[in-house]
């Protein structure tokens, strides 16, 4: 089992009114320390298999066709799954115990990757940015 | 006479209205086409009708630009017959990529129904020719998504090639801040592609082509086009 996230964001250049809308009512509840929002999709996916090359390739053009467009948002694709084990073919049942192991690994608390990791720290400096400034 | 064909969509939802001016308006040979089939049946001219299909899932068209019919409507395009997409079909229009740019929400995120002026940018293509430029038509509009947005090389090449046919104005057919319900770039309501066969716009003709409901400037873009391939006006209202 492949599992996937697609994160969808309107791109820097284009207005965004729900990112607007939603800075304008968090300066409304006292955070003025919030100067930009932007509104995007988070779309999970879940896929057969455990090629990840192959499951990337495939995303890709999802990503493209599908779930952004490209005129007017960015996306960030990150997969989280099991390469298959290199086994010898005499252990196969090792080899698929290996599998269903590395799938039931939980998945959501760590960023898969880089772009995902740097968003989480960003909003870790900011929240205690507005702490210290309530702090004041 | 004209054969055309109007496709529905799961969501479409003025598929019957532009049924009815084709068929009982304008004396035409009109045929439903259901998203799922493959085939125009041989139609003239194909309409996008408005609505939400697919519930304006992911986003606007973003899903019904896949449907089955899309490649046949591709298909009719490139052979140069009327492609009309009105309000949603616009959207699925720019989705297809048959026409450029994209419609995002509303700069008020406000669903806008009302009946705005539009003008028209100019006569000559077969969409307006029925019109004069700078006429300015009473047209309803009903959307949450119809703010278009193109890069500025885009918008450009729009206006010099003469594919932007309908703007937001005042009554007067002035541009100004207050005439532009959604803000569209430019004032954008309605464009063609650059071989001028395929046309998206926002604002709806087809609920502006009887007396009865209040204004009749919208009919003239089917007249127009049914002029366009000579074909004379039986009954028109």
């Amino acid at each position: 089992m492949i599992r996937a996230q697609v994160i969808v964001r309107p791109r820097a250049s284009i207005f965004d009114p729900q990112g607007d809308a939603v800075c304008r009512a968090i300066q409304h509840l006292g955070v003025s320390t919030v100067k930009q929002a932007h509104v995007g999709k988070c779309i999970e996916l879940e896929l057969e298999g455990n090629d990840l090359n192959k499951a990337r390739a495939q995303l890709e053009t999802i990503c493209k066709d599908l779930l952004s467009n490209p005129v007017i948002e960015d996306y960030v694709l990150t997969l989280k799954g099991a390469e298959p084990p290199k086994v010898k073919a005499a252990s196969k049942p090792a080899a698929k115990k290996a599998v269903k192991k590395a799938a039931s690994r939980p998945v959501a608390k760590k960023a898969a990757s880089k772009p995902v990791k740097k968003t989480k720290v960003k909003k870790t400096v900011r929240r205690a940015a507005v702490k210290k400034k309530k702090g004041k | 006479m004209m054969r055309w064909a109007v496709i529905q969509f799961p969501g479409s939802n003025c598929d019957q209205d532009v049924f009815h001016v084709l068929k009982n308006v304008l004396a035409q040979e009109v045929d439903y086409i259901w998203h799922k089939d493959s085939s125009l049946k041989g139609a003239d001219a194909v309409v996008l009708p408005g609505g939400f299909s697919y519930g304006d899932y992911l986003r606007c068209g973003a899903i019904a630009r896949f449907s089955p019919i899309m490649p046949a409507v591709k298909e009719a395009a490139g052979q140069g017959k009327t492609v009309l997409g009105i309000c949603n079909g616009f959207q699925i229009l720019c989705e297809a990529g048959l026409l450029p740019g994209v419609l995002v929400r509303n700069t008020s995120l406000h669903f806008r129904c009302e009946t705005i002026p539009v003008r028209v940018e100019h006569p000559s293509s077969r969409f307006t020719s029925e019109y004069l430029t700078g006429q300015v038509l009473q047209l309803p509009i009903a959307h949450g998504e119809g703010h278009y947005v193109a890069d500025e090389a885009t918008l450009d090449a729009l206006f010099l090639h003469k594919q932007v046919l309908f703007t937001y104005s005042d009554s007067q057919g002035r541009t100004t801040p207050g005439s532009n319900p959604n803000g569209s770039q430019r004032h954008i309501a309605g464009i063609t592609n650059r071989a001028g066969n395929v046309f998206g716009l926002m604002p709806h003709p087809e609920r502006a082509s009887e007396k009865i409901l209040g204004s009749s400037d919208g009919l003239g873009l089917f007249t127009s086009i049914l002029a366009s391939q000579g074909v004379p006006l039986a009954q028109a209202a």
